[in-house]
């Protein structure tokens, strides 16, 4: 980390960041789904989302009007990964990796 | 829904989307309503039945904090400072966000174990709401300042012999003329060094001796008392013939009156005569005794009792306040110019009295005598030779070179021998009349001060349990914390935040307590205000100080949560 300095110094995703990222890359894609599928609160998942995507991890797109309306509901916002978020989570995920495989590690002593 | 529900969140959805801005605000309503569907339909599926309209009311609710982060973020430019995963250059902002979100997980922490938190919140409301009542009346009975404005401005004026160093009070006559020409007091007033006769109310119900304050008429816009009810006495109003005013002391207003708000203008009758209440004074005014039933016009006082034109019988004390700007040595230059003057004018009177000496009123109060007590706040005092006012009881003081109680009958024995049929109340030494005084009053203020810190103790071990088992509950998820990066900065925040949560939402119930409490109290004693913001902040702010004491344990095991076992038991 480069705290302090002029520099972009990278700081680690937060744990609704991370959590909300992994879900949008298992295949959860709209709001309601992610909700769902991460247990947070919609207070919380919506400003987050509105965050990943200023941040440029995360982009969003409507869908077509029409198979919402076949399918007689609201139309869906959909989120995807953007190459940018799809890189913060994994350095995300490898911090986890990486300790626990010292937990692994732990538990096999 | 039902049709009536979803009109009500639609409504609710429709009033929050004003915060949002225009240009976003059809998409943030779109994805909401979407939102609602879906809760609806989705929750129909895992259980049957139409969502209750609280629950409904809570989803509504929980777009705002997203519509204010619309609104929040619409002026700022989309880039790389805003990317959560970069330090960006608007740190004070990111802050503030980390602050909140941690305020509002504190909050849902507590909401999911209610019992738990409901118990430490009152215990700690408690131990809020008892201090802040127990130190508005320490405060009121035993700690508070004058209760005028600007004290500071306020001296006692004596006269003073330049050559023996002596002070003394004014004669009536030397007042007056020193009130006539002193220039640099806004205002000058006196009152009578010695206790006399009280006016005898007649008129309502039983005849009573009210102990009354004689005082000039300047008295209360010297002081400039907050009157209760009306005013105090105007000028002219201690001239004779204008004089049957009185103003009532709070304690007689309310006992004797039942707090009448209209009492102002309202006569009475006093030794058979009709005078006019012209206001009311509030028990905070102790002057020139903390016992005063009424204060009256000096000219009231019999010439039969003290001659009032005799210029060498000093009995007034004087008091002052400073004109704005002046400062305390001119002011006592130009009262020692017009002493010196009186001294020449009068020689046969004043011979001697050359100069004048002023101490500010609070000193003068405090460095007096003790007369009512040892306890008790000393008032002004002036020693009268006893043949003068021979009606008093007498107190005789002796000092003896052994134990006191062995001269007892020998003291008794040598007053029997000057007047036989003396009647003798009772022989003590000092230090038993000593600890009959003060016991009384260090016991209650001991009882008083203990239950405080023994509150304040409850308070800091209701906080430390809350905290504490939070901790506990949630020592995993900062373990995961730690393994996703979040810093010990991070977790020590996240700690306190929890802690000054569980603190706030005590203090508010406390407070709201103690000014229920308060009432109650200020019903049964004087002085005690049912809100003093100054004691209300202290005790918040006490309370916040000690939530952040109480945190210190369990943050420091927070900070050494560990990244290995929360994944180990993941």
């Amino acid at each position: 980390m480069n705290r302090g300095t002029g520099k972009r110094a990278t700081r680690p995703l937060g744990i609704t960041s991370a959590a909300i990222l992994l879900a949008i890359q298992r295949g959860t894609s709209y709001g309601f789904d992610i909700i769902e599928r991460t247990g947070l609160p919609s207070g919380t998942v919506y400003p987050t989302l509105g965050r990943l995507m200023r941040a440029g991890y995360l982009a969003a797109e409507w869908e077509d009007r029409q198979i919402a309306d076949r399918e007689r509901r609201p139309r869906r916002r959909y989120y995807d990964l953007t190459p940018e978020g799809e890189a913060a989570l994994q350095r995300a995920l490898q911090r986890v990796a990486l300790v626990s495989v010292l937990a692994d590690a732990e538990d096999a002593r | 829904m039902s049709r009536g529900q979803t009109w009500l969140a639609r409504l609710l959805l429709a009033g929050i989307s004003r915060l949002v801005p225009r240009g976003a605000r059809a998409t943030w309503l779109e994805e909401w309503h979407a939102e609602l569907w879906h809760w609806h339909n989705g929750r129909l599926g895992v259980s049957p039945g139409r969502p209750t309209a609280a629950a409904l009311l809570l989803r509504v609710l929980g777009s705002l904090p997203h519509a204010l982060w619309v609104r929040r973020n619409a002026r700022r430019p989309s880039s790389a400072n805003n990317d959560p995963g970069h330090r960006s250059r608007s740190v004070g902002t990111e802050a503030l966000q980390s602050w909140i979100e941690d305020f509002r997980r504190s909050a849902r922490s507590l909401c999911k174990s209610p019992g738990f938190a409901l118990a430490a919140i009152f215990t700690l409301a408690l131990g809020i709401g008892a201090n802040a009542s127990m130190f508005t009346v320490i405060d009121a009975v035993l700690i508070r300042a004058l209760p005028f404005p600007e004290p500071e401005e306020l001296f006692v004026l004596y006269v003073a012999n330049s050559e023996s160093g002596d002070d003394t009070a004014f004669s009536k006559p030397n007042f007056v003329d020193t009130a006539d020409r002193v220039e640099n007091l806004d205002s000058i007033a006196a009152f009578p060094a010695m206790r006399f006769s009280g006016l005898v109310l007649t008129g309502d119900g039983e005849p009573e001796e009210l102990e009354t304050a004689y005082v000039t008429g300047g008295f209360f816009a010297t002081l400039d008392v907050p009157m209760l009810a009306g005013r105090g006495f105007g000028p002219g109003e201690d001239e004779p013939g204008a004089n049957k005013v009185v103003v009532l002391s709070e304690r007689l207003w309310r006992q004797r009156y039942g707090a009448d708000p209209g009492i102002a203008g309202r006569e009475v009758a006093l030794e058979g005569e009709a005078f006019t209440v012209v206001g009311v004074a509030p028990a905070a005014l102790e002057l020139p005794s903390s016992d005063a039933d009424i204060w009256a016009p000096l000219s009231l006082i019999s010439t039969d009792s003290i001659p009032h034109q005799n210029r060498w019988l000093r009995w007034l004390i004087a008091i002052g306040r400073l004109r704005d700007g002046v400062t305390i040595d001119v002011a006592r230059d130009e009262l020692s110019a017009i002493t010196a003057g009186l001294e020449q004018q009068y020689p046969e009177d004043n011979e001697g009295w050359n100069a004048a000496a002023v101490m500010p009123l609070k000193e003068a109060i405090v460095g007096d005598e003790r007369h009512g007590g040892f306890a008790r706040e000393p008032e002004p005092a002036l020693y009268v030779a006893n043949a003068q006012l021979s009606r008093w009881r007498l107190v005789l003081m002796v000092r003896t070179a052994g134990d006191p109680r062995y001269l007892a009958n020998a003291v008794v024995g040598a007053i029997h021998e000057v007047v036989p049929e003396q009647p003798i109340q009772r022989v003590s030494p000092m230090t038993e009349v000593l600890a009959e005084t003060v016991s009384r009053p260090r016991f209650t203020t001991l009882l008083l001060g203990s239950f405080a810190a023994l509150a304040l103790t409850l308070a800091a071990i209701a906080i430390y349990g809350v905290i504490s088992y939070t901790v506990s509950r949630r020592i995993h998820e900062m373990g995961v914390r730690v393994a996703l990066g979040a810093g010990r900065a991070d977790i020590l925040r996240m700690v306190i935040v929890q802690g000054v949560t569980t603190a706030l939402v005590g203090a508010g119930i406390g407070a709201a307590a103690a000014v229920a409490l308060n009432r109650f109290l200020a019903a049964m004693l004087y002085e005690v205000s049912v809100i003093d913001p100054a004691i209300y902040l202290s005790a918040v702010a006490g309370s916040l100080a000690i939530a952040a004491l109480a945190c210190a344990i369990p943050a420091r095991r927070a900070t050494r949560a560990d990244p290995v076992r929360a994944l180990q038991s993941e």
